[in-house]
């Protein structure tokens, strides 16, 4: 057995399990809705629907609340450029935060702890390998401060256990160069020694995830 | 061959027989040891092609799992950031290959079939194994590593230069395991003695591990057990093997389908087994790394100590402006203890430069307290007391001293004493943090001078 063979017997094996949270069939989207893994997406027929009046609700009648200001879909226009879109200038590009608040619409500290580490990612495309060693170097403490935020909190071990980070890293990654930009800036990053921060999640976060309501 | 395989199985052995404690060791920062001794420093090296950000996580994750310190030192965690030069581009060049090859190949399929081993269902077996042999020539584990001398020197001068001198332990996770190897070797290179580096695998596909092979690698992890595979003919043919198996880490796919990644699956609070050999490995090799000072080691501290005087109620008041007047059975409390690995007081009068001379005269490793205006020391234990009074001053002092902590008839504890039990904390005007105090009673205001020193070997 040659270790690519290896490498597809233990894809093939997860592949059952994992299509579920990857993959985009329809059938599949409508199981990820029933178990309560995504909700649906707001499409613009959605969008006529009024906003629910509770947190989280199940039926299709109207819009959840997280769901009810999100900027629409960018679609490939979002992939034209480095940066892509942010209508709402929220600093997380319109597709990443759509992705982030229909995966995980049941915590705020989720999506909030995932905000961050859109970011630093966002951070990262946005300038590549234009800055050089030096000032790109000096922005290795933000990386940090994200990560304690993302590794730090009540929702860290589900949050890992999904490989949520990574995903909504592939997310910011989504083109070929954006993904190189990314590489480029890690490069800059690479060879070097960091201090982690004595800082508490609250500090790196620069606010209180005791304080979300869920 | 047989004596390394000896070294491994030793090595095996011994994380299987005390693993198990697995909970982290966290103390308060404020009653950490002064690291006279050098500073217990832990590297994290991230595995190939792993962003900033998930390097990073591990380390975090690192220090979750083993705590903030070791025997009351804290511990410095340092990402030591590796990338293979030239990588990114390979990756981004290889999957604009298989995507021009292959209809119905996007970025997000290569993406997460390479990131998380996550094929998408409409991919055909030959299409996925494509994709699997191109991830498995670029990723090239069993090839000799194509890391550049430049980007070596680079890391090597951050760890020793841009860090405290310390007692310092590489940490690798996957291919970081060779690239700790190549750091070891550039930093023995470089004149550090090899017992002050320690080193630690984590799914270690290679055939050793420097200062020991301690590692820990999980039987169904299957990246490394495909370099096993792989390598198989030349194991045959006589080369050392890549180092076997510690523990059997449960397969949970839907967390981690190669078994292989740090977060999810050697570190995931599900795996108490990898957990405890981890840590276990940590503290054996923080155990053995021998401190890079020879013998006795007085810092070049920053600062002369000055303790603010705690005044006790014996009849004293204060003045107008604010002095504080001490009634005739009234003393001034000192409070001094810079942080000493050893339990030696030398007191003398002077100044911090006379103190440091006569204690370097002595040839012990002491704390030479150049006390203005006390005499005669000595130390009792009150009657019903669990502490221990010392008073101490010159010149009938010189010497160095054994202390008592807790309780003298009980609890000898040399290298660690104070007198306080439960009084007031004094304020320090210096920097870092201490440990232990002892008091100096005086009936004189004035400074209180010290300068501290260890045995550190």
């Amino acid at each position: 057995m040659t270790r690519t063979k290896a490498l597809i017997a233990a894809a093939l094996v997860a592949l059952a399990g994992a299509a579920i949270l990857f993959t985009e069939s329809p059938t599949v989207v409508r199981l990820r809705q029933a178990v309560g893994l995504t909700s649906p997406a707001v499409t613009k027929a959605a969008a006529t629907k009024p906003i629910c009046s509770q947190v989280i609700v199940p039926t299709g009648d109207c819009i959840p609340q997280h769901l009810a200001n999100l900027p629409p879909d960018p679609g490939e226009a979002g992939k034209a450029t480095i940066d892509g879109i942010d209508a709402d200038k929220d600093g997380v590009r319109d597709d990443v935060q759509r992705f982030i608040y229909e995966t995980w619409p049941e915590s705020e500290r989720a999506r909030r702890v995932l905000y961050e580490i859109a970011k630093v990612g966002l951070m990262q495309v946005h300038h590549g390998g234009d800055l050089g060693k030096e000032a790109t170097r000096k922005l290795a403490p933000q990386i940090m401060r994200a990560s304690i935020c993302y590794m730090r909190n009540t929702q860290s071990p589900e949050l890992i256990n999904q490989s949520a980070g990574e995903r909504v890293r592939v997310k910011v990654t989504n083109t070929p160069e954006r993904w190189l930009r990314a590489a480029e800036f890690d490069q800059h990053l690479a060879h070097n020694v960091y201090e982690l921060p004595n800082e508490t999640p609250t500090e790196a976060c620069g606010f209180d995830l005791a304080a979300l309501p869920n | 061959m047989q004596a390394t395989l000896r070294k491994f199985c030793a090595a095996a052995a011994f994380l299987f027989a005390v693993a198990g404690n697995a909970a982290p060791t966290n103390i308060d920062p404020r009653v950490a040891k002064f690291d006279t001794c050098g500073r217990y420093e832990l590297f994290s090296i991230n595995g190939i092609m792993t962003n900033s950000v998930d390097a990073t996580n591990n380390l975090i994750r690192l220090q979750d799992v083993y705590g903030n310190s070791y025997k009351e030192h804290l511990i410095a965690y340092r990402l030591a950031y590796n990338q293979t030069r030239g990588m990114p581009t390979d990756f981004a060049d290889s999957a604009k290959q298989v995507m021009s090859l292959y209809a119905g190949v996007t970025w997000d399929i290569w993406l997460k079939a390479v990131t998380f081993g996550i094929y998408d269902p409409s991919l055909s077996p030959a299409v996925a194994e494509a994709i699997a042999k191109k991830v498995d020539d670029m990723y090239g584990l069993t090839r000799p590593s194509s890391y550049q001398t430049e980007d070596l020197n680079d890391i090597v001068n951050a760890i020793t230069t841009q860090t405290a001198s310390g007692k310092k332990l590489l940490v690798g996770h996957s291919q970081g395991t060779i690239y700790l190897s190549m750091v070891y070797d550039r930093m023995v290179q470089k004149g550090f003695a090899p017992n002050t580096i320690g080193a630690v695998g984590i799914a270690v596909a290679y055939s050793s591990i420097p200062t020991g092979n301690v590692y820990v690698t999980s039987a169904n992890d299957l990246i490394v057990d495909s370099v096993r595979l792989a390598t198989l003919p030349l194991t045959l043919a006589g080369a050392p093997p890549v180092l076997p198996p510690t523990i059997k880490i449960p397969y949970r796919p839907t967390i981690d389908v190669f078994g292989h990644n740090m977060q999810q699956t050697y570190l995931n609070a599900l795996n108490t087994g990898s957990i405890g050999q981890i840590t276990t490995a940590i503290t054996r090799e923080f155990g053995s790394i021998k401190s890079p000072y020879p013998g006795t080691h007085f810092p070049d501290y920053p600062v002369t100590y000055a303790s603010t005087p705690w005044k006790s109620g014996c009849g004293g008041a204060y003045d107008a402006v604010g002095n504080f007047i001490p009634g005739p059975e009234c003393f001034i409390y000192w409070t001094v203890a810079p942080y000493n690995e050893s339990q030696y007081v030398i007191v003398q009068p002077g100044s911090v430069s006379s103190a440091k001379t006569a204690v370097r005269a002595n040839a012990k490793a002491c704390y030479a307290l150049a006390v203005e205006g006390i005499k005669n020391a000595q130390a009792t234990r009150p009657p019903g007391t669990s502490w221990v009074w010392f008073t101490m001053g010159y010149p009938n002092n010189y010497g160095c001293w054994d202390m008592v902590s807790g309780n003298p008839a009980t609890d000898y504890r040399p290298g660690a004493w104070w007198l306080y039990g439960g009084d007031k904390p004094p304020v320090w005007r210096i920097t870092g943090p201490l440990d232990v105090y002892t008091g100096l009673v005086s009936k004189t205001s004035g400074v209180v001078y010290a300068e501290g020193g260890a045995v550190c070997n």
